[in-house]
């Protein structure tokens, strides 16, 4: 497949008054690691429920391998391999059973492959899900949803509620599944450090909309500050292709961010500006 | 397909070994109600088992499917994952819906199938009968897997709705005429509901599928609901708020129903039946063929009411008489009516012809004269004045001469003994003292002109005034004080009923009797015996008085009958241990009633 593996357009849901999407587009590649990254109800479960055909969405559109989600959901939704936020798995099933449960959803479904999964992370195949910690649940639903051998992972916020060392295995998971199978990953996180570490290319959302969708090391390029008592009044004015992000004042030291579209800096002149590190550009992008 | 099927298989491994033991009860209890029916002597088809089955557990099944197989998912946090798997909505409810549907419908239908079998062995069943109890039966439990089904998915409210409705049917089947068993789909597990061979209830079935159908649609729409948001938000649990809300709203509800109930009007006590002889306000209820002697009770007992009410200046209520053949000639029975019924309701074997009628007529007018007076009458030092003017006002009656002399034997006619009309009664039975109480009453309207007489019984049987009047008229005790305004002092009463028990003493037999408390062993036995009296039948009453010693209600005694002779045979062994109170009493079948020989309350030693 070479058109994009996963494709938002002008998406909107409201509920009542409440806006959660607004016209958010993005497109997701075959086989990148893509982040999607935002504040706690910036809209990214949302969107994810909408992708995975559990909530409709309100207008625009969902395409998933070249095709509508609207009217054939199931058959689509065969093909993602989803892990949830919070993991409800019905506790008196064993991993073994919850398998072979899962698995009946999915023509492709591996129980071999599902059981060797569990096993390379450590999880007891014959306990009951319900005894399992967070960790083990997380892995557990990460098994779940590659044992159908899925061209897209599709991941809720994964590592909420896990402790550092649990998270940064997942996280190595993810990346290490991605690099050896070629399969397409779609991460939402509000961690920037955890885009970092696993994506490719990223999108940051906001208030339902997407802010920034591109490469993380394009991000870093687009946005600078400057810092001093005494700003140029060219950073107060900005050239076009070039607008002020924040300018705040702390601990007497004046700090004015900016972005530019292209990350052309040439208009500014020979104003010495900082590189910033990610996550204070995704703080000032947010805030903006 | 497969979908479908994994899910199936989940809520077997889920459940399936709740709801196996909840079947495997259903069909001890199927059992239990089987043997009950087929053994019992009033059993028309051993079909009945089933219909008790359908009535009673089947909803109790459907209950706890609904709990289990629905509420249960939709409660907990599970059917989010289940959500998150690639299967419809509609196919998760579609599945559960069916699964339960067939459980119900297997409960059902094995109860049907079971009892059938049974029942084949000595009733001639058809194929045709079988099938249309099978079609009522199944479309029921379809109308009842579906009432459960969507209360399962209303989430928190479904216990306040239960409620709800199991009050709202409550009142609707106690204080309304309207008959639940008419309607969809009650009606096709109604009275006919085993009994119908030949015709299909087309309209309830029709009617049932199609509220089947209504709350399966209810189930689907709260279940798939603004895509699921719908039935999670019901299916948390009940704030605080919430909880006193539903609680309050339950509080107003029952005390709207009891003003409702309250502000209705109660029916007027009827007769149901058509053989009911009517004359005024008087009704007597006989078996075919009876009609000219009740037309004839029923007319002299109008003609009484209406001369007592003449005489006491009293309105008085409609009076009802049932026959009750086991009652003894001179045996008369009150049955208490509402307290706001003004009629009253007695019974008496009144087609016998050896019914003493004056009695049954004095005890209905007595009756009534209590009711008008709401209870003021039958109060212990009035109460001979109400006995003595109902017997007067019907007219004497021989039997009552000879009980009053026979008792004459036993007690001198003392003013005492009438105000102590509860002690005369227990120690001399109802019949006796009644009569005992005409025959003062008797003198006493020998002594007294007729005016003196109805105005001193008009004080005495009114309704009930103000209280503080009421309180100061008992302390002065008010008979007395009657009897002196109207010039008769007690003893000069006593003088006038002795003169007139003088000459019946000769009419009366003598007889005795005994009872005492034997030791056998280490068992305590009550014992009784009766002497000078040949070929009668004697009864031995007993009965435990429990702490506190009260006085006996009628109900509570045991009654042991054999020939007098032959009574010290019998021995209650056994029932009564070392420091039990108890009452024992010898009766005597003898001048048309029982005449209670001997009665003690005795301490078991």
């Amino acid at each position: 497949m070479t058109g994009p593996i996963l494709e938002m357009r002008s998406l909107e849901k409201r509920y009542g008054r409440v806006r959660a999407l607004e016209g958010l587009s993005l497109s997701v590649a075959p086989g990148e690691v893509y982040g999607f990254l935002g504040r706690n109800g910036a809209g990214k479960s949302t969107a994810i429920r909408i992708l995975m055909g559990i909530t409709r969405p309100s207008g625009g559109e969902v395409r998933l391998f070249g095709e509508s989600t609207r009217g054939a959901p199931v058959r689509l939704r065969q093909r993602i391999g989803y892990v949830a936020q919070e993991q409800a798995f019905y506790p008196w099933m064993s991993a073994r059973r919850l398998g072979r449960f899962v698995g009946g959803f999915y023509p492709t479904w591996d129980q071999a492959a599902f059981e060797q999964l569990c096993l390379e992370q450590g999880l007891p195949l014959d306990r009951a899900a319900g005894g399992f910690s967070g960790g083990m649940k997380m892995k557990l639903a990460l098994a779940l949803a590659l044992g159908h051998r899925p061209p897209l992972l599709v991941l809720d916020e994964p590592t909420a509620g896990l402790d550092p060392v649990a998270r940064r295995e997942l996280l190595e998971r993810v990346r290490e599944d991605a690099e050896r199978t070629g399969r397409t990953t779609f991460f939402s996180t509000h961690l920037i450090d955890e885009v970092e570490l696993v994506a490719d290319r990223v999108c940051i959302v906001d208030d339902g909309k997407a802010r920034y969708e591109g490469a993380i090391a394009d991000l870093s390029a687009r946005v600078r500050c400057w810092r001093g008592v005494e700003p140029p009044p060219i950073l107060l004015a900005p050239p076009p292709g070039i607008r002020v992000l924040g300018d705040r004042t702390f601990r007497g030291e004046r700090r004015i961010t900016l972005e530019a579209a292209d990350a052309d800096w040439s208009p500014l002149g020979g104003v010495a500006l900082e590189a910033m590190p990610l996550e204070e550009t995704f703080i000032e992008m947010v805030r903006s | 397909m497969d979908r479908v099927l994994t899910l199936l298989e989940k809520e077997l491994w889920e459940h399936g070994l709740a709801l196996g033991a909840v079947l495997v009860f259903l069909g001890g209890i199927a059992g239990l109600l089987l043997l009950g029916t087929a053994v019992g002597p009033q059993t028309i088809t051993v079909l009945d088992a089933h219909a008790s089955f359908v009535r009673i557990f089947l909803p109790l099944f459907g209950l706890a499917l609904g709990h289990r197989l629905v509420a249960r998912e939709y409660g907990a946090p599970t059917h989010r994952f289940l959500a998150s798997l690639p299967i419809h909505r509609w196919e998760i409810l579609v599945t559960k819906y069916a699964l339960g549907l067939a459980l119900v419908g297997l409960a059902a239908g094995g109860s049907l199938v079971i009892t059938a079998a049974v029942a084949a062995i000595r009733e001639p069943l058809t194929g045709r009968w079988i099938s249309l109890v099978m079609l009522r039966t199944e479309v029921f439990a379809v109308a009842l897997w579906s009432f459960f089904f969507a209360m399962g998915l209303v989430g928190r409210w479904r216990f306040p709705i239960y409620l709800g409705l199991a009050i709202a049917l409550t009142f609707v089947g106690t204080s309304t005429d309207v008959a639940l068993r008419r309607f969809w789909p009650f009606a096709l597990v109604g009275d006919t509901f085993v009994l119908e061979r030949l015709t299909a209830p087309w309209g309830a079935l029709g009617g049932a599928t199609a509220i089947a159908l209504g709350l399966f649609a209810v189930g689907m729409l709260l279940g798939a609901g603004r895509e699921g948001r719908l039935q999670e938000a019901l299916s948390t649990r009940m704030t605080l708020r919430q909880k006193a809300g539903v609680a309050v709203g339950f509080a107003l509800a029952l005390v709207l129903l009891d003003v409702l109930d309250l502000e209705r009007p109660p029916d007027p006590f009827a007769f149901e039946s058509a053989t009911v002889a009517r004359q005024g306000r008087v009704s007597v209820l006989h078996e075919p063929g009876g009609e000219a002697r009740a037309t004839a009770l029923a007319a002299r007992l109008e003609e009484d009411l209406a001369r007592a009410e003449a005489w006491l200046d009293l309105p008085l209520g409609p009076v009802f008489v049932a026959p009750r053949l086991d009652l003894g000639p001179a045996e008369m029975e009150h049955e208490p009516l509402d307290e706001d019924e003004p009629a009253v309701l007695v019974r008496a074997a009144h087609p016998s012809p050896e019914l003493e009628e004056r009695s049954l007529r004095a005890f209905a007018l007595a009756r009534a004269i209590e009711k008008a007076t709401e209870g003021r009458a039958r109060h212990e030092p009035r109460r001979w004045v109400l006995v003595g003017l109902s017997h007067h006002l019907v007219g004497a009656d021989p039997a009552w001469s000879r009980r009053a002399a026979w008792l004459g034997r036993r007690r001198a006619p003392r003013y005492d003994t009438l105000r102590q009309r509860e002690r005369l009664e227990e120690r001399f039975g109802e019949n006796a003292a009644d009569a005992w109480a005409w025959l003062a009453f008797d003198a006493l309207a020998a002594e007294l002109p007729e005016d003196e007489l109805r105005s001193f019984t008009r004080e005495l049987l009114a309704p009930p005034g103000l209280v503080l009047l009421d309180v100061i008229a008992f302390r002065v005790s008010p008979v007395e004080a009657r009897l002196a305004d109207a010039g008769i002092d007690v003893a000069s009463l006593e003088a006038a009923w002795a003169a007139r028990l003088r000459p019946l003493r000769a009419e009366v037999t003598r007889a005795h009797a005994e009872v005492a408390i034997a030791q056998d062993g280490s068992l305590r036995g009550l014992r009784a015996a009766v002497t000078g009296v040949d070929g009668d039948t004697c009864a031995l009453l007993h009965a435990g008085l429990g702490p506190f010693d009260v006085p006996l209600e009628r109900e509570a005694w045991s009654r042991e009958e054999a020939p007098c002779e032959a009574l010290d045979a019998r021995v209650v062994l056994g029932r009564y241990g070392p420091g039990d109170r108890v009452f024992v009493a010898v009766e005597r079948a003898a001048l048309g009633g029982w005449l209670r020989l001997a009665a003690s309350r005795r301490t078991v030693r």
